[in-house]
């Protein structure tokens, strides 16, 4: 049971298309501007009409605040990684939260090439730039130039975390209609989940039968007049199945970009079991007065318990708080995992684990850092692929956006060895570069590999793509042998003569402007 | 009422028959014909690998065969497979006869039923074997067709495909999907083949070359059977010009390039990687690896290497080293099933197993399936490796499949498909080991590690009898274990 996973879920991100939203055949004729209790998606049950609820807020108030974005965004090609797909409309909901800034998903600005947003009680639509976006969190904080459009805004306060069962408002302009939407739940389960938009890091989300649909992802779920979530994602072949990011997790961005740039969580990097075998225990030495504490398999590299935390080492406590022996912390009535202790912590600030080792409890003092190696565990955004085009060649380092694009299965039973390689075994090996592919051209004849893993270069093994691309362009060898993994798979040869001699050629065929983009790991 | 309709049926169809194209020949040959001609029914029986404990279900599946010797039947490999009965029939009757399996290679893919009874012998009589035929040689195919009634089409070779187990000739033939195991017989009604597969749609099917067959056949002839030699050293075309730039070809010289000699195995201390094979047996090799056969034209060069060679003998070829053209000599070595770290799986008989405190142990086999868990993950690496590392002193590969959930294996329900690397700190190298590790534990404890990141797996030794019990009781577990070397089976 590791820490941390690669964990997939059938779990939509909520951006919706507006060539989708065009499509939807009946757009409901919305009667006027206060007209919002009615705006409920078609396939919610029938709610009574708010009554005079002094706990619910001024909707009139909420209007003003709660804008409807508009994103062109355009991402990468990391099949043709020096060509762009074609850009994509989509829509989304952002809320103000004062100092001339609005928060929405991180999901509804990734790869945007055009923002604008559109306030419920104006006509025009003012363009909108990026200020912080957090991947990880799935937030995003951006502004609007015009002071014009700030006019009237009230800001929004965030709440503190919903209680079970509790009412709660969700706003925001989702898909069906093209003004601003109210749905009403209740709160239905608080716990630790994926968040789709990286599909690798969890945190706190709240889940609720408020509908949340795509459009809704970045608007504001209300409680008592404030945001007590941020609608990001929903789950398919569901019914009434919204989710919302918490607000311990909205602080933790808002703190974060205090210093005007965002860093993102610390990563504790514990691949651990759990202890809920009393035979197990017995074995380990577990005191029989203690019943909870997780048993470490591997402290992962790259992460902040690497030199503090050993193998065997049964973790009891987390700042003092028990952690059971499913790997969970009591939180008022839940039982949360874990890693929710670290969740309101930054990067930079220390966590106390109280761990059992050699039958003596003791106290160790970790500093929190974040993840270190080049491999990225999620998808990532705004960001340019690395790659570079030798003669026919293609090379790239393996990432999950690559994954993404070819659903090959042996790429992703790569992916697995690849994390055990990474991760697990924490060698020298930051990230693993792949031949892509191998364009066709008469210096190519025969020559196939499709996401062949490279081992070595010349006999030294490539610790990640940026030192892969310095030894093939340090190397002053006219043949260069680049071997890869796996049974049988033929070296490549390049002669590095010939390879020069029909570069140019291959890039005018192929219309490719740049051979090549890398990262120095120095901006990483 | 209804045999007597069959048998109406049967003798209007028989009568009929002779009136077919070149009757007159057919005339002195039929009754040689129908009586090498049987159809097979065999039962088979196979097992839940998922619960290996349990037996499967029944089957009983008809196949064809055709009468090589005194008693004896040659049949395709695949219709014996989990076999528990077998009977034969003959041509135009509904009775069977008992037979028995004597000989099967399923890698070659050929079997031998034997027979005893001795009306059936009387009945019976083998047909001889024939000569090559090659490609756009016409012959015919004859077969027991519904209700036993003879039958026959005719076919022509359009290719000729070889590899390290044998020679097969795709034919053009109009034969149904229906079965297989049809015997090609040249006019002069000698065996020339036997069908493997059939595309009726594509009015295609495949035969067993008679090269093979006879090369089956005489395997016996000496001191016991050898069959073909295992895998032995492995290889890279030499189309690419980077790779004959790397490996030093001059354009006149064509080969394949020897990537790897795996200790133990055939060419060990003989060839060497970065080898350029040239020829084989006097034949060239190009660089696609293949050679010019002078009957069947362009074959794979792995039927000189196998394909046509028994285990144990040796060859001569002409490699590429340093620039030089060099003789060299060589055992093409045989691989006992013993010697494969990832057995065949699939119809190898009932899988060994053994079900310890709710853990399902199995054993890695080419048809093993894996999942995508860490532990699936490497096992695959495992199977993918099979032939490419020496097996060494891990013989085998022991996983954990699944648990069996009980109390005493509470926190471990998702473990699955994990490979097991030592049983109280005893590396597990086949099955044999486990029992034997198991009567020495850790003190009070029988610990169970794997070779993934998992925590170890914990019994109390003292408790062992008593959680089998439970979990015999509870989950039906008739056996607790089947291993090879258990003598009951």
């Amino acid at each position: 049971m590791p820490s941390r996973t690669k964990n997939l879920r059938l779990l939509g991100a909520l951006a919706v298309l507006l060539a989708c939203a065009l499509l939807v055949p009946a757009v409901p004729a919305l009667a006027g501007p206060d007209d919002e209790a009615k705006a409920a998606p078609p396939k919610a049950a029938p709610k009574p009409a708010p009554a005079a609820d002094p706990s619910q807020p001024d909707l009139k108030k909420l209007r003003a605040s709660v804008v409807k974005v508009f994103t062109v965004s355009q991402s990468e090609n990391y099949r043709k990684p020096w060509q762009r797909p074609r850009p994509q409309s989509s829509s989304g909901s952002a809320f103000y939260i004062g100092d001339r800034r609005l928060m929405t998903n991180a999901h509804v600005i990734s790869d945007a090439k055009n923002l604008q947003v559109k306030r419920a009680d104006r006509v025009k639509r003012y363009e909108a730039r990026l200020l912080y976006a957090g991947h990880d969190c799935d937030l995003a904080v951006i502004t609007v130039d015009d002071d014009e459009f700030w006019e009237g805004m009230v800001p929004l306060e965030i709440a503190e975390r919903p209680a079970m069962r509790s009412k709660v408002m969700t706003i925001g302009y989702p898909t069906g209609g093209n003004k601003l939407s109210v749905t009403e739940g209740v709160v239905s389960r608080i716990e630790v989940h994926t968040y789709v938009h990286t599909g690798a890091d969890d945190h706190l989300t709240i889940q609720t039968d408020a509908a949340i649909n795509p459009g809704n992802s970045g608007g504001p779920v209300i409680q008592n007049g404030k945001v007590c979530g941020v609608a990001f994602q929903g789950r398919m072949f569901a019914q009434n199945l919204g989710y919302m990011i918490a607000p311990s997790v909205i602080q933790h961005f808002l703190t974060d970009i205090k210093d005007d740039v965002y860093h993102g969580y610390p990563e504790l990097g514990i691949y651990m079991a759990n202890l809920r075998n009393p035979t197990l225990r017995k074995f380990l030495g577990v005191p029989e007065d203690q019943d909870g504490g997780m048993l470490v398999l591997k402290p992962v590299p790259y992460a902040s318990v690497a030199g503090t935390l050993k193998k065997n080492d049964v973790i009891l406590k987390i700042d003092g708080v028990k952690i059971e022996s499913d790997g969970t912390v009591k939180v008022g009535d839940e039982f949360l995992d874990f890693a929710f202790v670290v969740e309101g912590k930054q990067i930079g600030e220390k966590v106390t684990l109280t761990v059992l080792r050699d039958g003596k409890i003791i106290d160790l003092e970790v500093s929190l850092k974040e993840w270190a190696a080049r491999m990225k565990p999620g998808r990532v955004y705004d960001e340019r692929p690395e790659y570079m085009v030798l003669g026919g060649y293609l090379f790239v380092p393996l990432t999950e956006n690559y994954l993404g694009w070819g659903r090959s299965n042996d790429l992703s039973y790569y992916m697995q060895q690849y994390y055990r390689t990474v991760v697990q075994e924490g060698t020298s090996r930051e990230q693993l570069v792949l031949l892509s592919r191998v364009l066709a051209h008469p210096s190519t004849r025969y020559i196939r590999y499709g996401d062949a893993i490279v081992d070595k270069v010349d006999g030294v093994q490539p610790k990640d793509f940026a030192h892969f691309v310095q030894l093939i362009d340090s190397s002053k060898k006219d043949l260069i042998k680049v071997e890869f993994e796996g049974v049988n798979t033929a070296p490549l040869i390049l002669d590095m003569k010939k390879l020069r001699a029909v570069h140019p050629d291959i890039l005018k065929k192929y219309e490719i402007a740049e051979d090549r983009h890398v990262q120095p790991k120095e901006d990483k | 009422m209804r045999r007597l309709a069959t048998a109406v049926i049967g003798l209007t169809l028989l009568l009929a028959a002779p009136a077919g194209p070149a009757a007159a020949k057919d005339e002195d040959l039929a009754p040689k014909l129908r009586a090498a001609l049987v159809r097979l029914h065999v039962t088979t029986q196979s097992y839940e690998r998922t619960a290996p404990w349990k037996l499967g279900n029944e089957y009983t599946r008809s196949g064809r065969g055709v009468v090589v010797g005194d008693g004896l039947i040659l049949t395709k490999s695949s219709h014996v497979m989990n076999q528990r009965m077998i009977e034969i029939a003959t041509a135009n009757s509904a009775r069977r006869y008992p037979g028995k399996l004597r000989h099967v290679d399923r890698r070659v893919g050929l079997a031998l039923i034997e027979f005893d009874d001795p009306n059936l012998k009387k009945a019976l009589g083998p047909l001889p074997l024939g000569e090559p035929v090659k490609l756009d040689d016409e012959f015919e195919i004859h077969y027991l067709g519904r209700d036993n009634i003879p039958e026959r089409t005719n076919a022509r070779v359009i290719r000729a495909i070889a590899g390290s187990t044998g020679l097969d000739l795709q034919l053009r033939a109009s034969l149904s999907d229906s079965g297989d195991g049809q015997v090609a017989l040249s006019k002069e009604g000698k065996i020339v083949g036997l069908v493997t597969s059939t595309y009726g749609s594509r009015q295609q099917a495949t035969i067993l070359s008679i090269e093979t067959i006879r090369q089956y056949m005489e395997d016996f002839e000496d001191d016991g059977y050898h069959g073909r030699p295992g895998p032995g050293f492995w290889t890279h075309q030499l189309l690419r010009g980077d790779l004959r730039t790397y490996y030093g070809l001059a354009d006149n010289q064509h080969g394949i390039a020897i990537s790897r000699v795996v200790p133990g195995r055939t060419g060990d201390g003989v060839l060497k990687e970065n080898d350029v094979l040239l020829s084989v047996d006097g034949y060239d090799i190009d660089d696609e690896g293949k050679f010019v056969h002078e009957v069947h034209g362009r074959l794979s060069s792995s039927y000189l290497l196998s394909g046509r060679r028994y285990a144990g003998d040796r060859v001569k070829a002409k490699v590429l080293r340093d620039g030089a053209e060099i003789e060299v000599e060589f055992e093409l070595k045989g691989q006992k099933p013993g010697e494969k770290r990832v057995p065949d799986g699939y119809g190898a008989g009932r899988p060994q197993f053994m079900v310890i405190g709710g853990l399902v142990l199995l054993e890695l086999t080419s048809s093993s399936g894996i999942s995508r868990s860490s532990g699936g993950v490497l096992l695959r690496r495992f199977r993918e490796r099979a032939n490419w590392d020496p097996p060494g002193k891990r013989k085998r590969v022991i996983y954990v499949d699944r648990i069996l959930q009980d109390v005493s294996n509470k926190g471990f329900e998702e473990v699955y498909h994990q490979p097991i690397k030592t049983i109280n700190g005893i590396e597990i190298n086949d099955f044999e080991g486990v029992p034997k590790a198991l009567e020495t534990p850790e003190g009070k404890y029988h610990v169970f590690r794997f070779d993934g990141l998992e925590s170890d797996y914990v019994i109390e030794a003292a408790k062992l009898d008593e959680i089998n019990k439970r979990i015999a009781d509870k989950y039906k577990v008739t056996r607790m274990r089947y291993l090879e070397s258990d003598e009951d089976e």
